[in-house]
């Protein structure tokens, strides 16, 4: 994959810690191995991504290292033997350390592997004693102490091995292989026919378990031991190096000086033997393994049948046959043609083939090129294909092609790219600081959210160089990301995470969420920016929230100070808020105001609300004087006789044991014509200087509705009525006294009369004296009138036809 | 069902169709049975949007409108409550499910609570005050915007719109707007061209450009709707003050409809009935003045009798299959006949009595302008008579509309006769009224009303009823302020009107969205112009732009939206606010 540019040889004397899906390298000097170093010079920890390059160097000034191991955020753990674990990133800085607890430490720790249980990294370390202590998750920790096992070699030989709901160790004690569960449990799970065991791998998918013996043999089945799918026989009885799943279809075991693959699966084959010239380190990944020497990084893994018979010949694939076909088209040769034709029918089959060979392929220049062209030109010859997987295809190979570029190392094959996801890779990138990349990728794939949230990232990285003023990070910021920008916000909480609120409140500017930007605002004390951004986003809601935020947090003094100088709009809503939930306040606020009208007006609601008598008098004397001061006199006045009648009603229901309280002043001189107090009625009348006409009009109606039938007739003929004598016709009616009504009609102008003697029930009448009046108008409303209940509904059909003669009498003669 | 919702310049029904697919989506995320709980001004709405056997499907089994306690039913997985932001109701929700926890028949159930359109601060502190906000899995939003009342016609069944913004100072209603005005441009692009009179219409103007930043929609193309016109209902305060003489018009003022249903005086449950252009007959006659739709019904009738005589001429097979074809057709045209001759005939009583036609005479006197500044006797009579209340508000109001403010002297004798005849208790009224700029002191010497009636021709004589040439049939001789401002946005544009605008108060917004954008149709095509009222709209209102689209050389085809459809009483009440005194003490010696 990789020609390695570093410089670092013998790979045997160094901790080595290989982070999957093509994750980067971290190499540690083990002191324990080779010959000391020189005290003066501290070993060095180093971090290099797949192809070698320097990602960090730094001089391991802390204890005894026993273990390195990368988490799948991409951390580096070291396991230190006194049980402290340093976490790194991939920079070479410290981010945190725990320790193992207070066993590790007494123990001391002597080994150490890390593990990937459900999306989570796992720590398990073995101390002198034998104890394992567990940790399942290095980010929430939890430790756990196992059973300590007695009888153990030296150096011990066991391995984690997960699955989605649990999480055990398997250790051997000579040809026993336990489990030990995380509540302690030991189980023996098999006892094997050789001495001992020597080493144990389990795959990366954590389904296949290889047992290798002291007699060479290695045993691999799957991981409830109950089906065994090979046992293999090496002639080397001592300790590989290196034992490592190749995916689950082979496994790799390293020797000093060679390397062996064998098949899990089938017996009968042999194994794939390599020699090698130095130490190498092997990591598994999830198709394949990784291997490191000091030259180059390999990727050993299984090739797909569908690309091993892409290019051999003689193989009558239609791919091949595609492939074959393409190739002698550029070289314009009419057997093109040839190949074409053999494989018509499987020629979408052939194409589909080619596009997957691409993806397999890492050489991009010649193989993927030669692939997709092939399959280019075979879709050509297909009517009905649809793009989607090509462009797929060539999508994805672009972007793996830049991910697997020396300069970014990211050396990950298909199958872990899409493994992982895209999302997962743009967090690997923002990891690594290629910022440039991850947005460019983006847009290529049109991601847009994608992009934003890369930008949002880069703008925390921005803000977290403490060595740039605020100023400069501003610009930079804005200047990258543009007005259109959907998350300032988000982006100043994080500079206000990094105690840079300046910079926060010069980013949160730029915001164009005030839903976002007013709540950043309160946090960060802003009030009065917040209220008046709040104020001018038009979203009531928001400016409740700001005002309601602010009582609640502010003095009231400097609250209702701010309102009442800076803000007058937001008093307002102030205010609402107050009516409908403390209404107590309300008339502080007022007088804060000056405003007396609102004032007077809240007096008056009060004094509704009261239940004793005096306490409605006084709110009330209240409002009036407030309406003084506010220059309503006109209101203080009206107020003023409010008091004055409610005061004379009080009087009135003490003498009379009535109630007249809450009766407007109408109704009142109503009720006392009604109970024959018309002396009382006329001192209210003048009392309240109520016009004359509207007092015939309050007259007329009490005495009829009190059927003081003889009284209305003396009232009505003590003077001329200054309301003419409709309205009386109209009482008569509605109580019912027809023959009373004739008598007022007469006194009713001709104009006017014939409406109310069709509604006394003389219909005939009525029509005659609209005809005379020559009165079209009156008579066409006649007709749609309703009449009376006296009258029988088929008098209607009458009526209707003496209207229409009228009508037409009064029409022909206007004519002539 | 909603077929009708189809037909118009819009497809109204994919309005409909994205709250449909929301509301299963909402209901669907609370697994298992449920309760739904509607706040009552709620059920209107979604009646208009879901059918009981969408929610069916949904594993609703029952539904039960705000009360504390609830009462007890089927036992249930989930209680889901909708409700609108409004505080008062925050009490009974608490109540309803804190009540005492012993015999809660519902003790595996999740609580779930949709705010419509959404969530406000005051309501969730309220509930945290009552300790009932954790008792909820699940708060959530559910926006119910414009309601699609008709092809033409969505509403945001916001009432208190004009009242909050002119009475309180409280402008959360515009931000509402705005809001619904986003979704619609989701819905149907973003419309190129703006035009807007009054200050309501400016405000809004100023949100929808804020969130058009926010929210950084990319642009989706070509627009259905060419323009948006906003009208400030405090632009035209006399076009709802006045009666209108439409039938539907008519059908509201007298007995009120209610996201398109109304109920028939007699009739107990079958006495609701919806009117919507899906019912033929109804969509021929909503619009037309009432005095001709009598002539209409009694021809349809006469012409329903000649189809079904038909049967008695037809005398081969073929004539009787062709008979038996249009039977559907006869059927229901029938009884929608029938309907609307008993509706009309309820209209009818009502206009021919003698109150109305007075009443409706001061109103011409008024907007014809050919009464003194005096006060008006009738109104006199009336307030000493003590008719209803609003009915006095109403008539005062134009009259202090029709001639540029009242003299202090009148002004002050009406609002002190109300006082002594209705009772001190409206004297909250009388000053949101004043606040509310709908009674005021004449001050200068502007003659507004006068200008208006004179320029762009508010008053007509001689209106031709039975075939009306000019919108003023909506009134019977008045046309529409708002009306007349969008048929002269097209025709002949407003660059001429000019000075007429600034006589109107409020910002005057002519602005373009989008640029260049061409518009979806050929040019040939009439523009499709969104007419907004903020502060509501009128049925008379909503014909005359229906009149105008229909024209045969029309410029433009109108869509209408409003905060809420009101009619000079609804309207009136919700700017009143008439004390009620509490019970008084029995302390004798009080």
């Amino acid at each position: 994959m990789y020609t390695m540019c570093w410089d670092k040889s013998n790979l045997g004397l160094y901790l080595i810690a290989i982070a999957p899906y093509g994750g980067p390298i971290a190499l540690l000097r083990d002191v324990s191995r080779g010959p000391p170093t020189t005290s003066t010079s501290m070993p060095i920890l180093y971090i290099f991504n797949s192809a070698g390059k320097t990602l960090a160097q730094t001089p391991w000034s802390s204890g005894k290292v026993i273990h390195i191991g990368w988490t799948t955020s991409e951390q580096l753990l070291c396991v230190q033997d006194e049980g402290t674990v340093l976490v790194y990133n991939i920079f070479g800085k410290m981010q945190k350390h725990f320790g193992m607890g207070e066993t590790a430490k007494e123990q001391r720790i002597i080994q150490a592997k890390t593990f990937t249980y459900s999306t989570n990294t796992g720590l398990a370390v073995m101390t002198s004693f034998y104890r394992i202590i567990i940790v399942t998750n290095v980010e929430a920790m939890n430790i756990r102490q196992l059973a300590e096992i007695s009888d153990l070699r030296s150096t011990p030989i066991w391995h984690v091995i997960t699955s989605e709901r649990s999480c055990n160790v398997l250790v051997a004690k000579n040809a026993n292989l336990y489990t030990l569960d995380l509540t302690g449990q030991l189980k023996l799970v098999k006892e094997y026919d050789f001495e001992s065991i020597i080493d144990i791998a389990v795959s990366f998918n954590q389904q296949l378990i290889a047992v290798y013996g002291d007699n060479g043999g290695i045993w691999i089945g799957t991981k409830d031991f109950k089906t065994i799918n090979r046992e293999i026989r090496t002639d080397m009885r001592s300790r590989p190096k290196h034992l490592e799943f190749c995916g689950t279809g082979a496994i790799v075991c390293c020797y000093t000086d060679e390397m062996m693959v064998f098949d899990t699966a089938s017996s009968s084959s042999q194994p794939i033997r390599y020699s090698l010239e130095e130490p190498v380190y092997c990591s598994a990944e999830l198709d394949g393994v990784r291997i490191l020497s000091s030259f180059d990084h390999e990727f050993l893994h299984k090739v797909e049948t569908v690309l091993q018979t892409a290019y051999l010949l003689g193989t009558m694939e239609a791919h091949n046959q595609l492939i074959e076909a393409y190739q002698q088209f550029t070289l314009m040769s009419q057997k093109a043609d040839e190949y074409l034709r053999n494989i018509t029918e499987k020629l979408s089959e052939a194409v589909a083939n080619c596009i997957k060979c691409a993806t397999l392929e890492y050489d991009s220049a010649k193989c993927q090129k030669l692939l997709l062209n092939a399959a280019s030109f075979g879709k050509t010859f297909l009517t009905e294909f649809d793009p989607t997987d090509f462009l797929t295809a060539c999508e994805e190979l672009r972007v793996l092609n830049e991910l697997r570029s020396p300069k970014i190392g990211i050396g990950i094959s298909y199958k872990q790219f899409k493994h992982l996801s895209l999302p997962v890779v743009l967090d690997r990138l923002i990891l690594r600081k290629h910022f440039a990349l991850a947005v460019k990728i983006c847009e290529f794939l049109k991601l847009n959210q994608e992009r934003e949230r890369i930008f949002g990232q880069w703008a925390t990285f921005k803000i977290s160089q403490s060595d740039k003023s605020d100023e400069v990070i501003a610009d930079c910021i804005v200047g990258k990301l543009g007005t259109n920008y959907m998350a300032y916000a988000h982006i100043a909480e994080k500079a206000l995470k990094m105690e840079r609120r300046d910079l926060a409140a010069r980013l949160l500017e730029f915001e164009p969420r005030s839903s976002k930007q007013v709540p950043m605002l309160l946090k960060m004390q802003r009030n009065e920016t917040a209220l008046s951004k709040a104020i001018e986003s038009g979203d009531v809601d928001l400016i409740y929230q700001a005002l309601l935020h602010l009582k609640d947090t502010m003095a009231q003094v400097d609250f209702l100070h701010m309102l009442t100088q800076k803000n007058t709009q937001a008093f307002d809503y102030y205010l609402q808020y107050c009516r409908q939930n403390n209404r107590g306040i309300l008339k502080d606020l007022y007088s804060m105001q000056d405003n007396f009208m609102l004032m007077g007006q809240h007096l008056i609601m009060d004094s509704y609300e009261n239940e004793t008598f005096t306490n409605r008098i006084d709110n009330l004397k209240e409002a009036a004087r407030c309406f003084q001061k506010a220059r309503c006199d006109w209101l203080a006045k009206q107020t003023e006789d409010q008091v004055k009648l409610l005061e004379q009603q009080k009087r009135l229901e003490v003498d009379f044991s009535q109630s007249y309280i809450d009766l407007s002043l109408n109704q009142t001189i109503t009720k006392l014509i009604g109970e024959g107090r018309f002396k009382l009625a006329d001192q209210l009348k003048k009392d309240f200087k109520i016009s004359e006409k509207s007092y015939y009009y309050i007259k007329v109606e009490a005495l009829a509705e009190s059927d003081r039938w003889s009284e209305l007739e003396d009232f009505g003929k003590a003077k001329k009525s200054p309301i003419g004598y409709e309205h009386f016709v109209e009482m008569c009616i509605k109580y019912n006294k027809l023959d009373i009504a004739e008598k007022y009609v007469v006194k009713v102008p001709v104009e006017d009369r014939p409406r109310l003697l069709f509604e006394i029930g003389k219909v005939e009448e009525a029509i005659d004296l609209a005809a005379q009046n020559k009165d079209i108008q009156v008579l066409e409303r006649l007709g749609g009138r309703k009449t009376t209940k006296s009258q029988k509904s088929d008098l209607t059909g009458a009526i209707g036809l003496r209207i229409n003669e009228k009508k037409k009498y009064l029409l022909v003669k206007s004519l002539s | 069902m909603a077929t009708h919702l189809s037909v118009g310049r819009i497809n109204v029904s994919k309005l409909r169709e994205s709250y449909r697919s929301r509301l299963k989506r909402c209901l669907e995320c609370c697994e298992g049975t449920k309760a739904i709980v509607w706040d009552e001004s709620l059920m209107g709405p979604f009646d208009l949007i879901a059918e009981n056997t969408l929610l069916k499907d949904c594993e609703v089994i029952i539904m039960w409108s705000l009360r504390a306690p609830l009462p007890s039913g089927p036992a249930v997985r989930n209680i889901i409550f909708f409700v609108r932001p409004n505080i008062s109701l925050m009490q009974t929700i608490a109540r309803c499910i804190l009540g005492n926890d012993t015999s809660n028949p519902f003790e595996e159930v999740s609580y779930h609570l949709f705010f419509v359109p959404r969530k406000n601060e005051l309501c969730i502190r309220k509930l945290e005050e009552l300790r009932a906000l954790e008792s909820f899995t699940n708060v959530g939003d559910f926006p119910l915007e414009m309601l699609p009342l008709d092809y033409d016609l969505l509403s945001l069944d916001y009432s208190s719109c004009f009242a909050d913004c002119f009475i309180n100072n409280d402008y959360k209603s515009l931000h509402y707007v705005a809001k619904s005005l986003m979704t619609l441009q989701e819905l149907y692009g973003t419309i190129p061209n703006v035009y807007g009179k009054g200050a309501s219409a400016g405000h809004v103007w100023d949100i929808l450009k804020r969130m058009t930043r926010e929210y950084n929609i990319s642009d989706s193309g070509k627009s259905q709707i060419d323009n948006l016109l906003l009208i400030d209902r405090s632009v035209d305060v006399l076009s709802p003050l006045l009666n209108q003489l439409t039938y539907e018009g008519l059908i509201d003022e007298i007995l009120s409809i209610n996201n398109t249903i109304v109920r028939l005086p007699s009739g107990g449950d079958k006495g609701k009935v919806i009117l919507n252009s899906g019912d033929k007959v109804f969509s021929d006659i909503r619009d037309k003045n009432f005095h001709s739709v009598g002539a209409y019904l009694s021809k349809q009738a006469k012409l329903l009798t000649s189809q079904s005589n038909e049967r008695h001429e037809a005398k081969t097979v073929e004539d009787m299959k062709n008979f038996v074809m249009k039977l559907p057709h006869i059927q229901a045209v029938k009884s929608s006949l029938s309907l609307h001759t008993n509706i009309a005939h309820i209209i009818h009583q009502e206009v021919h009595s003698h109150d109305f036609i007075e009443c409706l005479d001061v109103q011409q006197q008024f907007y014809m302008g050919s009464h003194s500044d005096k006060p008006h006797e009738i109104i006199e009579k009336y307030i000493a008579k003590r008719v209803s209340l609003n009915k006095v508000l109403r008539l005062i109001c134009i009259q202090s509309y029709c001639s540029n403010g009242l003299k202090p002297k009148v002004f002050e004798q009406y609002k002190r006769d109300i006082l002594l005849a209705y009772g001190f208790e409206n004297i909250i009224t009388l000053q949101n009224l004043e606040r509310a700029g709908l009674i005021k002191v004449h001050t200068s010497n502007l003659k507004t009303y006068s200008t208006l009636r004179k320029t762009l021709k508010l008053t007509v004589e001689d209106v031709n009823i039975q075939n009306p040439k000019d919108i003023s049939y909506t009134y019977s001789g008045y046309a529409p302020l708002t009306v007349r401002l969008a048929q002269f946005l097209h025709r002949p544009g407003w660059r001429s009107i000019e000075d007429v605008l600034s006589h109107i108060p409020g910002p005057t917004i002519q602005e373009v969205q989008v640029a260049n954008n061409p518009s979806s149709f050929s040019s040939s095509q009439p523009k499709c112009t969104l007419v907004f009222f903020i502060g509501g709209v009128t049925f008379a209102e909503i014909a005359a732009l229906r009149f105008l689209s229909q024209l045969d050389d029309a410029p433009a085809e109108y869509i209408v939206a409003s905060t809420s459809i009101i009619n000079g009483d609804n309207w009136m009440k919700s700017l009143c606010h008439t004390l009620t005194p509490v019970p008084r003490s029995l302390n004798p010696f009080d």
